[in-house]
């Protein structure tokens, strides 16, 4: 090899080290970027779970005990019960004359919902677990498009004229009604293992919310993990522990209050005759409908509201 | 032997020769120029993430109006209060002292106290009766058309009604509702008082004292006319809809908001002038169809505590600064987040807006744990160390 060939050498081979150089450096940047951007993704995921988690108190002070697998709705009033201010939720069954303490109303199995004597959800110090994902097809679902009902235009025809609602509005998501009513339950896979909430009760009405975003499902460690029989989801603790580490959390305390908001409360409808008694309107609290009408707007409160939230500084020792 | 280049060659490949180099040097320009502009966007970006994150910080933890670290009071002057008007961080009993809520007389407990939590059944927090007493003050009205509300909850320990039916002299049963209403109103301004009480409070109270400056037998503050331009008149109705009696939180914010309004035009948080911040936090701001532009610019600057990112930075670095926004409006609590950031080079700014559900006012007080006295209310949650305080457990015994 002749010198001439060694210095075209080294000028191809320092070009080629250069380039390789600056995609390395590319690459790293847009990595760089893109964790950066994920973490702010994963902040927003977890963020959103506290108005899921808030959600779910509120549906929960009532409604959202049902069983299944039996006719009954079964109901309660809140997690402070309004009938009597002791701690819920409690069914709306019989009341136990056996139990002079309290006049608590039974559920079916002749027990309460609320049970003071055990760390289970949804008693005291008890915890609840919820992955968060979107379903194939919830139940009752219904599709967002508009169903087509036209007026008949046709002088002869015995329906000229006539707004008949020939096609189901609004249009459901599944022909059959039965699978309508049940839906699809299983997870959009991109939508699966990115986002979960996790409660603590605290007290009657206090909850210790926990926000996350990743794969664990809200499980905290791997003995939850075992104590669900879930262990095939994750493999084995080390990977679990993998996985929690990149987990987003972020912790709350909220409490729940059986007051509900408004539509618009008292009005003066004083336009004409303004001494006449019928000119002053109740719009009670938590109607659906006041004088002027009905509609989605004046929306109905069926669970409460959260008198406040707070965020915490560090991880609490119980989650 | 090597044959030299003819002239026709030379002259073909000179000019070929230029129009490569001025292509070379012409694409390295260009290249040089979009390396800078994408590290350029790089930088933007990074700097907007980093505000996302701030601006989330801010809104979990208030440190934006009423800083935890800070030594300086003239960060923490949302604490003060003054004429006997607080501030959203003023310690409650600094205006609304405590032996009031301690004597062990139901009706002067702090429905919003956790030691002493209202059960959902307790009758304080289900009163739906009808409010209105009369529409016109007395001068023009001879009948009080519902009866007198005041007969079952007053401030005054004796009321004499000696217009319309003339009842005469009266002794109200229950106190505690208009005690809550002006308390904590009077603590910690109009965003503190809708915060702190239920959502299906009415809102209104009959006055403190004789009937005299009220408006329909109620106070003035809660039910009289402000005007719509003096937002900060003491007025706590907006009088939307010409209704002059107390009303539920939706029809308050109804075109207008209550917002925690740290600061005004051309102020810092440390040179604004203290009865103006108070003057600001107990007014509503006109927000919705009947606000002008000129109502909503100073909304916004009234309530945008924008702080700037990094004001040490390198020349060439794009300015950014993020700010939350606080205020009930149309009933809903709203934390309202910016990213803004300008570039120094055109001075064009873009920015990042976004609302997000978090910690309320009451959350943030009770982060700082506010009050020196254990007993406060602001102590109701201490979480110390990420240890949940055995004083957060309300007490089990049923009722």
């Amino acid at each position: 090899m002749s010198a001439r060939h060694g210095t075209v050498l080294i000028a191809v081979a320092g070009l080629a080290a250069i380039l390789m150089s600056l995609a390395v450096a590319f690459l790293a940047r847009m990595r760089t970027d893109a964790d950066e951007a994920r973490e702010i993704v994963a902040d927003a995921q977890a963020r959103i779970m506290l108005v899921a988690a808030c959600q779910y108190v509120q549906e929960t002070a009532r409604i959202g005990w049902d069983d299944p697998a039996t006719p009954e709705h079964e109901e309660c009033c809140g997690w402070i019960d309004v009938r009597d201010g002791a701690p819920g939720p409690k069914t709306l069954g019989d009341r136990d004359p056996a139990r002079p303490e309290n006049d608590h109303p039974l559920d079916r199995w002749g027990d309460r919902v609320y049970r003071r004597d055990a760390d289970v959800w949804p008693n005291i110090g008890g915890v609840m677990r919820a992955p968060v994902h979107r379903l194939h097809r919830p139940p009752s679902a219904i599709l967002p498009i508009a169903a087509r009902n036209p007026i008949v235009q046709d002088p002869t025809s015995p329906d000229f004229g006539m707004p008949y609602l020939r096609r189901p509005d609004p249009v459901p998501a599944a022909a059959d009604p039965a699978g309508w009513q049940e839906g699809d339950l299983e997870p959009v896979t991109v939508s699966a293992g990115r986002s979960w909430f996790r409660l603590l009760r605290l007290a009657p009405a206090r909850f210790l919310v926990t926000c996350g975003a990743g794969a664990t499902q809200g499980f905290r460690d791997w003995s939850e993990v075992e104590a669900a029989g879930a262990q095939g989801q994750f493999g084995d603790a080390a990977a679990f522990a993998d996985v929690a580490q990149q987990d987003r959390r972020m912790w709350y305390v909220i409490e729940w209050s059986a007051s509900c908001g408004d539509t618009y409360g008292l009005y003066n409808n004083h336009g004409g005759g303004e001494r006449a008694r019928e000119h002053y309107r109740w719009r009670p609290f938590n109607a659906s409908m006041d004088g002027d009408g009905i509609g989605q707007s004046l929306d109905r409160n069926l669970g409460g509201t959260i008198r406040w939230v707070q965020r915490l500084d560090a991880e609490p020792a119980a989650w | 032997m090597r044959r030299a280049l003819t002239l026709i060659e030379l002259l073909i490949a000179l000019p070929l020769g230029a129009m490569i180099l001025v292509a070379a040097a012409t694409t390295l320009r260009v290249a040089a120029q979009a390396t800078a502009q994408a590290e350029r966007l790089a930088l933007e970006n990074r700097l907007a993430r980093a505000g996302y994150a701030e601006a989330m910080r801010s809104a979990d933890f208030w440190d934006d109006i009423d800083d935890r670290s800070a030594t300086s009071p003239a960060r923490r002057r949302l604490r003060a209060d003054a004429g006997g008007r607080g501030l959203p961080f003023a310690p409650m009993r600094a205006v609304w002292p405590p032996s009031g809520r301690d004597d062990g007389d139901r009706e002067n407990d702090g429905g919003w106290d956790a030691d002493d939590a209202w059960a959902a059944n307790d009758p304080r927090t289900w009163f739906r009766g009808n409010l209105i007493e009369r529409y016109k003050p007395p001068a023009e009205q001879e009948k009080t058309w519902f009866g007198h509300y005041e007969l079952f909850a007053h401030q005054d320990d004796a009321v004499e009604f000696t217009d319309g039916d003339a009842f005469g002299a009266a002794e109200p049963t229950h106190r505690w509702l208009p005690a809550q209403l002006d308390g904590v109103r009077d603590a910690l301004g109009y965003y503190g008082v809708c915060d702190y009480l239920p959502s299906a409070t009415l809102w209104g109270a009959p006055p403190r004292r004789a009937r005299d400056g009220t408006d329909q037998g109620w106070a003035r503050e809660w039910c009289g006319y402000a005007g719509y331009d003096r937002p900060y008149a003491f007025r706590f109705t907006s009088e939307e809809g010409g209704c002059l009696f107390p009303r539920t939180l939706f029809g308050h914010t109804n075109n207008t908001a209550y917002a925690i309004a740290p600061g005004t035009p051309g102020t810092t948080l440390a040179t604004e002038p203290l009865a103006r911040l108070i003057a600001a936090n107990h007014g509503y701001q006109p927000v919705g169809q009947y606000a002008t532009t000129t109502h909503i610019g100073d909304f916004q600057r009234a309530t945008m505590a924008s702080a700037e990112l990094m004001p040490l930075r390198p020349s060439h670095w794009p300015r950014i600064a993020t700010s939350v926004t606080r205020m009930i409006a149309w009933r809903r609590h709203i934390a309202s987040c910016r990213v803004r950031w300008t570039s120094p080079l055109d001075g064009a700014t873009r920015e990042l807006s976004f609302s997000v559900a978090t910690t309320t006012l009451r959350g943030a007080r009770q982060q700082r744990r506010l009050a020196e006295d254990p007993s406060s209310p602001d102590h109701a949650l201490d979480l110390d160390g990420g240890r949940i305080d055995e004083r957060a457990r309300v007490r089990l015994d049923l009722r």
